[in-house]
């Protein structure tokens, strides 16, 4: 993997030589193309299970540098997402306008553990995907974070920051 | 009066009387019924052909998004099964209570259908709010209401798509024919399945790479138009098919994912379901509502009373104290979605008079403000009893 990474600043590094442009950034998007969400992504990763209490998944956001957890169920495989949105909704339901009181929000604030809480539709990205698709999704959708999968499998995250630290590596 | 103005001006006063009425404590809902009502007053407009249209996809995007937004596969397998047992109880004392209502004054056998099944579903969400406000969500009354309700609007659409389809037989449906509309329904049922199941997951990751302009966006409310069409070429009605294409994109993460979600949700509740709630104010007769008297009051007791009377027993027969019954009853009382789509199309294919169509809309006014009344009332004295046995 290290290695791989050392091709891709050396065709950058090759890049400037030749035409020290603004075309720059155009050649590293091509070598995005390249690199492998695999490469980027962050493994260590705090997941929760789908039968967690909501009250200690509360504790792990305040004692966890991260916005969002990935739910997995008994056989390892990503089931959802809790994100700092579904804590706050359901902390403030009491507060949220008349609008919000609908069925499902109902249901989800008598949740006790992360299944009933969770997205159900986790937006996922395969670990062969290369980084100019995660961009790709991310600036087109709005999507800050997405868990990164083999088969069901999580294998890691990757979020907007792992993406702009991989590129400002990129350009040396 | 010009198509444009007439839209323009039902908007506002749609927007404006449903702000008004969430400020008075209730449903914005009712402004946009009274916002048809009194337009329909001041105007008596001629010529509704292009409000009629939008008001009908107005219908096509309440069930959509109702599928697309609030439906959860994997809640309804989690939905614990004591819950059927006080749904049928109260759906089927609701829904003979309209039945025999309609026969009782004389009417064809679908219009008494029609009228059955728009007394049959609940909008749980009227009283969501007067729930949490006494603490009752997680009661054990509380948190029965909300499963019940999850079977009651699967029950709902299913008894729809039946009635529209025994209304286009025109006459008295046959074992035969039953088992043929149900055949369709299936049928139907498994096509949008396998779509949702193997196509859409493929079509929509060639979808969010597209280059065009909100591609995204627009293959969603495709899949809506698409499964509305779709479904009326099986005999059933287009609402119908809306509320499955919401299903089958429900679980579809790209389909689903925050941006798209809002933008759904603008041109759902920002522009067509207004329109379409203030097409219904706007087909309601007030002459027809002053001289039935009688029958519109009728209405209004039978469809309430028919789910408290049902719910009350249902929720005995699974072992609830009398108090927590009938609060169940009460809960089950509002109605404020499904059943103004039924009479609307009732009213579309001429099988439901104008006097009913008003008689059920007044009724479903007159539930949404009294039933979190009832309700905060009925817990109330549930909880005086508590003190004073104390």
């Amino acid at each position: 993997m290290i290695e791989k990474e050392e091709e891709n600043l050396d065709k950058a590094e090759d890049g400037k030589n030749i035409e020290d442009t603004p075309r720059d950034r155009v050649r590293l998007s091509d070598i995005c193309a390249d690199v492998k969400i695999s490469q980027i992504m962050s493994k260590e990763t705090t997941v929760v299970k789908d039968t967690e209490p909501i009250e200690a998944i509360v504790e792990l956001m305040t004692t966890t540098p991260y916005h969002s957890f990935p739910v997995l169920n008994s056989d390892d495989e990503l089931v959802g997402v809790i994100g700092q949105d579904n804590i706050l909704e359901l902390l403030f339901f009491e507060r949220s306008h008349r609008n919000h009181y609908t069925h499902l929000m109902a249901i989800k604030a008598l949740s006790e553990e992360a299944a009933t809480l969770m997205v159900h539709h986790p937006v996922t990205i395969s670990h062969d995907a290369t980084l100019c698709e995660a961009a790709d999704l991310m600036i087109k959708h709005h999507i800050d974070r997405m868990c990164v999968v083999d088969d069901k499998k999580l294998v890691g995250v990757i979020s907007k920051s792992d993406l702009i630290k991989k590129i400002y590596e990129l350009r040396g | 009066m010009d198509a444009l103005l007439q839209i323009m001006v039902i908007l506002f006063l749609a927007r404006v009387l449903s702000e008004l009425s969430e400020r008075s404590g209730l449903p914005g809902i009712i402004g946009e019924i009274g916002a048809g009502f009194i337009f329909a007053l001041a105007f008596r407009p001629d010529d509704i052909e292009t409000f009629a249209f939008f008001a009908e996809l107005g219908a096509i995007f309440l069930l959509f998004t109702a599928g697309y937004k609030e439906v959860h596969i994997k809640e309804l397998k989690a939905a614990s099964a004591s819950a059927l047992i006080p749904t049928i109880s109260q759906i089927c004392v609701a829904f003979g209570f309209g039945f025999i209502l309609g026969e009782m004054f004389g009417f064809g056998f679908t219009e008494s259908l029609f009228m059955a099944v728009a007394f049959s579903p609940t909008s749980i969400s009227v009283v969501v709010k007067t729930l949490i406000d006494t603490d009752y969500l997680s009661s054990k009354p509380g948190s029965m209401m909300l499963t019940s309700a999850i079977f009651d609007d699967i029950i709902g659409i299913f008894l729809l798509s039946l009635v529209v389809s025994i209304a286009t037989l025109n006459q008295f449906p046959s074992g035969i024919h039953i088992l043929g509309i149900l055949g369709e329904i299936l049928t139907f049922i498994f096509i949008m399945g396998f779509l949702g199941w193997k196509i859409l997951p493929r079509l929509f990751e060639y979808i969010q790479k597209m280059h065009t302009k909100e591609s995204l966006f627009s293959f969603v409310i495709l899949i809506a138009l698409f499964s509305a069409y779709l479904s009326e070429r099986f005999g059933l009605h287009a609402v119908i098919g809306a509320f499955f294409g919401g299903v089958i994109l429900s679980d579809l993460p790209i389909a689903k994912i925050e941006a798209v979600q809002k933008k759904v949700s603008g041109i759902a509740y920002g522009f067509f379901t207004p329109l379409f709630f203030a097409f219904i104010g706007l087909s309601v007769e007030t002459e027809v509502l002053f001289t039935a008297g009688t029958f519109a009051t009728l209405v209004i007791i039978l469809a309430l009373s028919g789910k408290l009377i049902g719910g009350f027993i249902g929720t005995k027969l699974v072992g609830f104290s009398s108090m927590d019954s009938l609060i169940f009853g009460i809960g089950m009382m509002p109605r404020a979605g499904v059943e103004l789509v039924v009479i609307a199309i009732g009213k579309e294919l001429g099988i439901i008079s104008n006097e009913v169509f008003s008689a059920i809309v007044l009724m479903v006014v007159v539930s949404i403000i009294v039933s979190p009344i009832l309700l905060e009332m009925s817990i109330r004295y549930k909880e005086r009893g508590v003190t004073v046995s104390k």
